[in-house]
């Protein structure tokens, strides 16, 4: 198709026209040049046959005239086409050649078929009429019915003269008008097709121009409001995150130069190096642009930093979106450079300020509205002992010791809501259970709306103040006590006049009030005189300054009651303060009435006294000697009580040990039986095992032996121990006779020899008195040697060993001592015990003293061991003599 | 070589019998009985025995019990006492009433009890 038409320059006119109408108008402007090139042709041709037919031979001038006439119809047909009066121009020239066609009709004078056939002109003229027509389509209809009613004319008024038949007329008619009618119909539906056609397609598009231009209209919108938003937008490709769109307010918070400089750069040349967080930005970008990616947005801050160096906070707010099959990312910027500043200045400052509280001296709280502890600072942990985990999210009040004091919190919580300042004493519980004293003052806490979160308390411990204080009271009320209570007077005098008193000082004096005394001066509570004499009023002025100037003063004073009675009173006066125009004395006033009168009593009964202890002293001289005789009887006895006690004790003691021994004895025969069936196994075998080795093996003898001879000494130190064991048991008393002590100690000592080494020194105090001991001599060697025994093992390196033996009416002692290392006081009750020893093992059996002990007691003596640790022992044996002998 | 002599020991423990048999094997012939009631069975069923070994304490009768009953059907063999206590009353009596010649102590010394039996024969 076509796009444009190219018009004729004269028809200049329809250029504006419509598609339709430009090429209608060229054609009819060819039409009618055809037609003027038509009718000159015709023109030029019947003129060449006028002149030089031989029927004319002349100009026939109706024709050429016609012709002519012709030719300007067609002329004014171009010249209205060309002043685009199209439809003047097509009717004009439709009608002219109509008009032509029926003037030949009736002009025409050939034969009939001729003439007819013309006829058939009228048919393709009228089918011209779509062409012509340009907008009222009915004009068709009065061309048809104007060349219907000429065909009618003319057929009637010409029928004779081309000889038709009237069946033959109508018949002509008929046919003839079918075919106008027909080809009016067709052209008259050919426009109305065409002509609604168009009209369609031209509306269809005028709509799509009108939905063009309003697309255009809001993508310039868009445009519009992208470009000059003031939020900084940029559209950003999501493959390779270069900047594919940027608006002016985006290029200007970048720092760019311009939009073109701003294209192609990516979020890392707009980004800091890092973020705040310590991140990378290339791989923090990444991971939030996944995020949008994945989740369509995402909201983050984000450290810019511009070309020229300078750091700033964005808020962005990413988005990805598709636009034509392709995913997009967009991001939009908030400046929030001032607010990070804001809220690191705040966070310095919250951090200023912790930490002013966290050093401060005295502790910081916070609690909520509803008590729970928000905050403490450090202070709290040093002073109360609660770590900061045990009491934050904790009541507050839990380590509150007094129950009262919650509520003094809440009231003081009140006031201070109504901007009350108040400061208030509390106690509270430490953790290791002590109770501290505070003084609180606190604020209630608001949020940004003013609204009341909690309370702040700033905690002073004052529990060294309470405590003084206390004290302090304490002493206070002690003192007044002290004050109040007192027997004496007390009085202040303060420049010569009482000032103040105690109750004491009432009641002596007999005033009714403290008032009666108060303002009077001393002097007005004495009678005119004292009792040298002198005036009293003179006299207590100098007392007063004799006090003032030493600082204390004591006399006596006569003091005159409320009713006149008059009293000897000692006054102490003590100076407080001795200023000029403040002179104030303490005055201590005591009624020593009773004193005096009890002097003079002891004055009256002393010389009665002296007369009475005069005879006293006499008969007392005389009873005095009978007394004495009494008390040394007393004495006497109270010795002999207490020796019977001792002895007592002694018996009791001995009994003890005896039944202790008796049972011992019991259990130690039977004990040495069974331990000597089994050694004489052992024994037995290793006497059969010996003789056997003597018989059968004797090559192996040498190597055997030792073996033996170790279970040998084996056999004979367990049999030893046994032995010893039954001498517990036995109680016999045969094998006595006559023994001489200090040659069985003697003989000891020689059997003791090898132990006694040259730096012991033995030193004997054998008494010279004659004796007669029975006793069994082997035994009583055996308790000999074993005392002995332990007293040289005692010491250990130099020493002496003392042996006295004393006679003394029916018994005889023998005492023992060493220097050697004595006994403990933790050993000493165990020493008699069998089997106790402190040697070491293989050393000693720890069955000597048990066995002496034993002795001693079958011999019906009795021993007694004294020790001192580090000073020596001393043994005490004493023995029963034989008194028949005696 | 002359004949040896035969001699029956008393005692309860029969391992003290067993070892006593043993060591004297070479010396004496020894017969053994484990209660006094055996000991004067043996006595009556062997009129060889020339002396006669007792321990003390033995369940039924006791040594010196069994040696009284002994000695008044065999007054002519030596008895002896071979006991684990010390010394008490029973045997000092004993020793006094000539019932006994010697008591020895467990554990036994072979050479005492050999030579002591020797004097006595």
């Amino acid at each position: 198709m076509k796009e444009k038409i190219e018009l004729p320059k004269v028809l200049d006119y329809y250029s504006k026209s419509d598609y339709s109408t430009q090429q209608k108008a060229r054609f009819i402007f060819y039409l009618c040049i055809a037609a003027i090139v038509g009718v000159l042709l015709l023109t030029f041709s019947s003129v060449y046959v006028q002149l030089n037919s031989s029927e004319y031979n002349k100009l026939f001038s109706p024709v050429v005239f016609s012709e002519i006439v012709l030719l300007m119809v067609f002329g004014l047909c171009i010249f209205l086409l060309i002043k685009g009066k199209y439809s003047v121009s097509t009717h004009l020239f439709m009608i002219t050649a109509m008009a032509c066609v029926w003037i030949v009709l009736w002009v025409h004078q050939g034969n009939n078929i001729a003439r007819l056939d013309t006829v058939i002109l009228i048919i393709a003229l009228i089918n011209l009429t779509p062409l012509f027509i340009t907008k009222y389509k009915i004009t068709i209809v009065f061309y048809i019915l104007a060349n219907l009613l000429m065909l009618i004319v003319f057929v009637f008024f010409t029928k004779d003269q081309l000889n038709l038949s009237n069946p033959t007329a109508i018949d002509f008619i008929m046919d003839t008008s079918i075919a106008i009618i027909f080809s009016g119909v067709v052209g008259y539906n050919i426009f109305r097709i065409n002509k609604q056609s168009l009209e369609k397609v031209e509306y269809d598009y005028k709509e799509r121009k009108k939905a063009e231009e309003a697309l255009k209209q809001s993508e310039l919108l868009r445009r519009n409001v992208f470009d000059s938003s003031q939020i900084p937008i940029v559209v950003m490709n999501s493959n390779t995150f270069e900047y594919i769109d940027i608006n002016p307010a985006a290029v200007k918070a970048y720092g760019f130069s311009s939009i073109k400089a701003s294209l192609g750069k990516t979020p890392i040349d707009v980004s800091a190096p890092v973020q705040y967080d310590g991140t990378p930005s290339s791989q923090k970008a990444v991971s939030y642009i996944d995020k949008a990616l994945k989740d369509g947005s995402v909201t983050f801050e984000w450290l810019h930093q511009r070309p020229n160096g300078n750091f700033w906070d964005a808020e962005v707010h990413l988005l990805s979106f598709e636009s034509n099959n392709e995913t997009l990312l967009q991001f939009s910027l908030v400046d929030i450079t001032e607010r990070k500043k804001v809220e690191r200045d705040l966070k310095e400052s919250e951090e200023k300020y912790r930490t002013l509280m966290e050093n401060m001296n005295d502790i910081v709280m916070m609690v909520d509205n509803n008590d729970k502890v928000l905050y403490v600072n450090k202070r709290f942990s040093e002073i109360l002992g609660y770590s900061e985990s045990e009491i934050i999210g904790q009541i507050g009040y839990e380590i509150l010791t007094s129950p009262k004091d919650q509520k003094v919190i809440v009231d003081a919580n009140n006031q201070r809501i109504k901007n009350i300042i108040s400061q208030y004493e509390i106690t509270l519980k430490a953790k290791n259970g002590n109770k501290l004293d505070f003084l609180v003052s606190g604020a209630p806490v608001r949020n940004s709306e003013g609204k009341i979160i909690g309370s702040i308390g700033n905690m002073i411990d004052i529990t060294e103040r309470k405590q003084a204080e206390r004290a302090l009271k304490e002493s206070e009320v002690k003192f007044k006590e002290l004050y109040e209570k007192s027997g004496d007077a007390i009085l202040i005098i303060e420049n010569g006049k009482f000032v103040e008193c105690n109750k004491a000082a009432i009641e002596i004096l007999e005033y009714n009030s403290k008032e009666d005394v108060l303002n009077i001066r001393p002097s007005q509570i004495s009678p005119e005189f004292q009792i040298d004499g002198r005036n009293s009023v003179e006299k207590a002025d100098e007392m007063m300054k004799i006090a003032l100037k030493n600082g204390t003063h004591r006399f006596e004073w006569l003091h005159s009651k409320n009713n006149g009675e008059i009293f000897p009173a000692e006054v102490l006066l003590t100076a407080i303060s001795n200023d000029a125009d403040k002179k104030i004395i303490h005055a201590v006033v005591r009624d020593i009435t009773d004193r005096k009168q009890a002097e003079k009593e002891l004055e009256k009964h002393q010389n009665h006294l002296e007369l009475l202890v005069k005879e006293r002293t006499e008969e007392l001289a005389t009873s005095n000697e009978e007394l004495l005789s009494t008390n040394e009887d007393l004495h006497n006895q109270r010795e002999e009580l207490e020796a019977v006690l001792l002895n007592l004790q002694n018996a009791q003691k001995q009994l003890v040990q005896a039944e202790k021994m008796a049972s011992l004895g019991v259990l130690a025969s039977g004990v040495a039986h069974e331990i000597n069936n089994p050694l004489n196994f052992i024994k037995g075998g290793i006497f059969g095992l010996e003789q056997y080795f003597d018989e059968n093996l004797k090559e192996h003898k040498n190597e055997v032996a030792p073996l033996i001879e170790g279970v040998n000494v084996g056999i004979e130190r367990a049999a030893n121990i046994v032995t010893s064991l039954n001498h517990y048991s036995r109680q016999d008393n045969s094998n006595v006779s006559e023994c001489d002590i200090h040659s069985i100690i003697d003989n000891s000592l020689i059997m003791l020899r090898n132990q006694i080494v040259n730096n012991i020194d033995i030193k004997k105090d054998y008494t010279d008195k004659t004796y007669s001991l029975l006793a069994n001599e082997g035994k009583l060697h055996q308790a000999m040697l074993n005392i002995l025994s332990n007293a040289v093992q005692a010491i250990d390196d130099k020493g002496t060993i003392n042996i006295e033996t004393t006679i003394s009416k029916n018994n005889i002692a023998i005492f023992i001592s060493d220097t050697g290392c004595g006994i403990t006081a933790e050993n000493m009750p165990k020493i008699l015990d069998p089997f106790f020893t402190t040697k070491e093992a293989g050393q000693g059996k720890g069955l000597g003293l048990s066995i002496t002990y034993n002795i001693i007691k079958e011999h019906n003596g009795s021993i007694k061991i004294d020790s001192k640790v580090g000073h020596g022992t001393t043994v005490k044996i004493t023995l029963p003599l034989n008194e028949t002998k005696k | 070589m002359q004949e040896k002599t035969t001699l029956l020991y008393v005692d309860d423990e029969p391992l003290n019998l067993m070892l006593f048999k043993i060591n004297f094997k070479n010396k004496f012939n020894v017969l053994t009985a484990e209660s006094g009631s055996d000991g004067l069975k043996v006595l009556t069923e062997n009129d060889q025995v020339l002396v006669v070994i007792s321990d003390m304490k033995m369940p039924g009768m006791s040594g010196i019990e069994f040696i009284k009953l002994a000695k008044k059907d065999f007054p002519n063999i030596s008895y002896f006492i071979l006991t684990g206590f010390d010394i008490n009353e029973e045997i000092a009596d004993a020793l006094n009433e000539r019932l006994i010649h010697k008591y020895f102590r467990k554990p036994f010394n072979m050479k005492e009890i050999e030579e002591s039996i020797m004097e006595f024969l």
